[in-house]
């Protein structure tokens, strides 16, 4: 199956975030707090089940929710800034120094 | 003198109307009118005034004042190399210390920095006047202005007379030398692991390799030095590298954790006294991570460093990440191998910025920076694809070349104030204090750095004595009498002095440490650590609120002045309403004297007592509740006495099976967690039990208590030292 690379970047404080794939929640996790010193939070590979999805992230204890139409294999940046969740897809993967 | 025009902060070369072309160094090498002048060539001057002087150089004053001053106000190196229009300077105290033998030792105390954020400039022929209002980083001053004159002759630049003048107070006045065109230097330290250790283990990059560029780009050959050169910032990489063999069966790629100890290991500097301008810089495999290029790893575990004080010594450069595939030695046949080495520079300029203390440029608002301290990526989603590396000019932003020129020097300097602390704060004149190489004498400030809200907060001071001759020190460290001085900065930026609820005097109780021998055979000799409640003082409690705290302590007796380093520890919240309510009760002075006393028997603070009973039941297993039952046990077995009717009186008889039972729990605790940070607090709590044990006639008891408290100690990395006066003790119960 393609491989869909989620990072979850920077804005995150011990925060839960949910995770769909075409409207079907994918992963959950908790906790999840960007590093300062990589402006990165954690990757999340996920086997999606064909190569065109709609990938959707949201924050529910934020009431934050973003979603993207994308074409796997592909990478994808998720962070939150001044209030917004924003997913950005990039060609190559991501980088952190 | 003729010619003067004065400016506030203005480029160099608008300084001179009518006169002679300038060159970027002001008045230079010039033709007429100045020529004409019968001495004109005494005023030739080859290169700019900015760079950094210095005052009471050695062999000359040996004691007072000194002053390390930067001028910012013309081009020092390159064209590169711009001007900040800033004049900084740091101050150092310096006295003679009878060392060993009654010989005289020199030694600097690092006091205060300032900078002067607006010059007002006037050139001459043959010198400049620079004037201006002084801001000091930290500590109430009058309002103080400074005056600097420099001036050239023959080629030669300064000395710099610089007058300070605080208020209406006298002014003082220093005599300056240039020393370097450098703000700043630093001695970077690199060590390769054996797998990756082939070259290039460096970059070279020159700025024309690569087609995506500004079109007027310079052409010029970076490396780590020449970027931090061109910054302001002399660095010299230490020509010795260490070899770290990373070949063990199963390992395959760092963690924070495992950097640090490698640094510990092979960073050369690392048993020096810190903060210094050393840098430790590995080029390893991979991070745990290997999207990771490079890190720095030296700071808080909540950034995702390593989390072990002091902070910002090293960093690793990852060399079997993607970003540099196609590295080659030498110059390069295609443009991805020109992208490689052009990565490979930034990432090593990057991680030794996050040592300087930088964020990453979105975490300081500034998203579109084109700085080092930028991702490349993150910019082009702003800017568009490429951009980042069409604009970049290889170089840090004006803000952050400031920071690195003239900023405060805690803040800058590796070892210093804890990593994306800020620190910019106003703070207890004397906070900043600080011992400079040649002390003899390191003072290490750590405690572990997350406490539960209520916990009682607990540090420990450590000397270790750095020099080649033994040294002597009043081993009184508790604030009570006045040795120490504690400077507590709260979560809402209060920087505030710990003011202890007694103050005692006494005679020193004098400790001799060691020179440590070169077969480390005396380890532990060489130091002395002792634990410091700072929980309760005359302010209250201490860390009553959740949130970020910073403290550092500066300690004093007879000749000796040694300053710790600055050190980060968390108090987290209230874990529900619970716990919430009983804070009401808890945050009291009673309770709080109550912990400052280690209990007490009196009725005046009975209500105090019951909370800590309270507090060591319903937190049994965590550091409150082991903490509270140290502190009822102390009291619990121990005789009090009281006066009635003009008469002490036994109103307490010292119970010590009560006071066993109470602490049965905490004893537990400290075994159970087996973590090194409660050494000392598992320490204190076994030789408690023991004198109780003691006390109860149950000999056996105690020395069993000991036994097993030396064993769980040795198992957790303590010094034979302290395990021998365990034994030492348990000896001496018969």
């Amino acid at each position: 199956m393609p491989i869909l690379a989620l990072h979850l970047q920077d804005g995150f404080d011990d925060d839960e975030v949910v995770v769909s794939i075409d409207g079907d929640i994918f992963r959950r996790l908790e906790h999840v707090t960007t590093r300062l010193l990589l402006g990165y939070a954690e990757t999340l590979d996920l086997d999606v089940p064909s190569p065109t999805c709609r990938l959707e992230v949201d924050l529910p204890r934020r009431g934050l929710r973003a979603g993207v139409d994308v074409a796997a294999p592909a990478h994808v940046g998720a962070g939150v800034e001044s209030g917004h969740l924003t997913l950005l897809v990039h060609d190559e993967p991501f980088g952190y120094a | 003198m003729d010619g003067t025009v004065a400016t506030n902060a203005t480029a160099e070369t608008d300084l001179f109307p009518p006169g002679p072309t300038q060159s970027p160094h002001g008045p230079g090498p010039v033709s007429e009118p100045w020529r004409s002048a019968p001495d004109w060539w005494q005023c030739w001057r080859r290169r700019g005034v900015s760079g950094r002087y210095e005052s009471s150089g050695a062999g000359h004053v040996l004691s007072g004042t000194a002053l390390h001053l930067r001028i910012d106000v013309d081009q020092r190196y390159n064209a590169h190399s711009l001007v900040m229009n800033r004049v900084s300077a740091d101050v150092y105290d310096r006295r003679l210390t009878r060392g060993d033998g009654g010989r005289l030792v020199p030694v600097s105390t690092y006091l205060e920095s300032w900078i002067v954020d607006a010059p007002v400039v006037s050139w001459s022929r043959c010198q400049v006047e620079i004037t201006g209002t002084v801001r000091y980083w930290r500590g109430s001053h009058p309002a103080t202005t400074v005056r600097i004159v420099v001036p050239w002759r023959h080629g030669a630049i300064g000395p710099a007379e610089v007058t300070l003048t605080p208020g209406s107070g006298a002014a003082a006045t220093y005599s300056c030398s240039f020393r370097s065109d450098s703000f700043r230097d630093v001695t970077l330290e690199t060590d390769y692991c054996r797998s990756i250790n082939q070259t290039p283990q460096l970059p070279t990059y020159d700025t024309t390799w690569h087609a995506t560029r500004p079109p007027d780009t310079a052409q010029r050959v970076l490396t780590v030095e020449e970027a931090y050169r061109e910054a302001g910032i002399g660095v010299t990489v230490d020509p010795v590298h260490t070899e770290i063999d990373d070949s063990a069966p199963g390992f395959a790629t760092w963690s924070p954790a495992e950097l640090h100890d490698a640094m510990e290991v092979a960073f050369g500097q690392f048993p020096q006294a810190w903060p210094s301008w050393n840098l430790w810089g590995l080029l390893a495999g991979s991070f745990q991570n290997t999207q990771v290029g490079g890190i720095m790893f030296d700071a808080a575990a909540t950034f995702g460093g390593a989390g072990d004080a002091p902070e910002r010594q090293g960093f690793a450069v990852f060399r079997d990440h993607t970003w540099f595939n196609d590295l080659v030695p030498g110059r390069p046949a295609t443009q991805d191998q020109a992208r490689a080495m052009r990565h490979f520079l930034y990432t090593w300029v990057h991680e030794a910025g996050h040592a300087f203390n930088f964020l990453h440029s979105w975490d300081k608002a500034r998203p579109d920076s084109l700085s080092w301290m930028n991702y490349d990526w993150r910019y082009d989603e702003r800017n568009g694809p490429d951009s980042f590396w069409s604009d970049f000019r290889f170089r840090f932003d004006d803000e952050e070349l400031v920071h690195l020129r003239h900023g405060d020097r805690a803040s800058v300097i590796m070892g210093g104030d804890p990593w994306a602390s800020g620190g910019h704060l106003e703070a207890p004149a004397g906070a900043m204090a600080e011992t400079q190489p040649g002390a003899g004498a390191e003072l290490l400030l750590r405690s572990k750095g997350y406490f539960d809200f209520m916990e009682p907060v607990e540090i420990e001071v450590r000397v270790r004595n750095t020099s080649p001759d033994p040294i002597e020190l009043d081993a009184r460290f508790e604030p009570e009498y006045g040795t120490t001085v504690v400077y507590v900065r709260h979560p809402d930026d209060r920087v505030t002095m710990f003011a202890p609820v007694m103050c005692l005097y006494g005679m020193p109780e004098t400790v001799t440490l060691e020179p440590l021998a070169s077969d480390l055979s005396n380890e532990g000799r060489d130091r002395y650590s002792a634990r410091l409640s700072v929980t309760y003082g005359r302010r209250g409690f201490t860390f009553a609120e959740p949130g970020e705290y910073l403290l550092r302590v500066v300690y004093t007796a007879g000749d000796l002045l040694l300053t710790s380093n600055t050190m980060r520890l968390r108090v987290g919240r209230p874990t529900d309403r619970e716990q919430d309510r009983f804070a009401h009760e808890f945050f009291t002075p009673q309770v709080g004297l109550a912990l400052v006393l280690n209990g007490s028997q009196s009725p005046f603070l009975e209500g105090g007592m019951d909370r800590l009973r309270e507090a060591a039941g319903q937190f049994a297993g965590s550091e409150l509740g082991a903490k509270a039952a140290y502190a009822v046990a102390h009291s619990v077995g121990n005789d009090f006495y009281r006066r009635q009717d003009d008469q002490l009186v036994r109103s307490h008889q010292a119970d010590p099976a009560e006071a066993l039972a109470l602490t049965d729990a905490a004893v537990a605790y400290y075994r159970e967690e087996g973590n090194r940070q409660q050494n000392l607090a598992y320490h204190q709590l076994g030789r408690l039990r023991a004198e109780l044990h003691a006390q109860a006639d149950a000999v056996r008891a105690a020395r069993d208590e000991l036994e097993l408290l030396r064993t769980d100690l040795a198992e957790r990395g303590v010094k034979k030292p302290v395990l021998d006066d365990i034994g030492a003790f348990r000896a001496s119960l018969s």
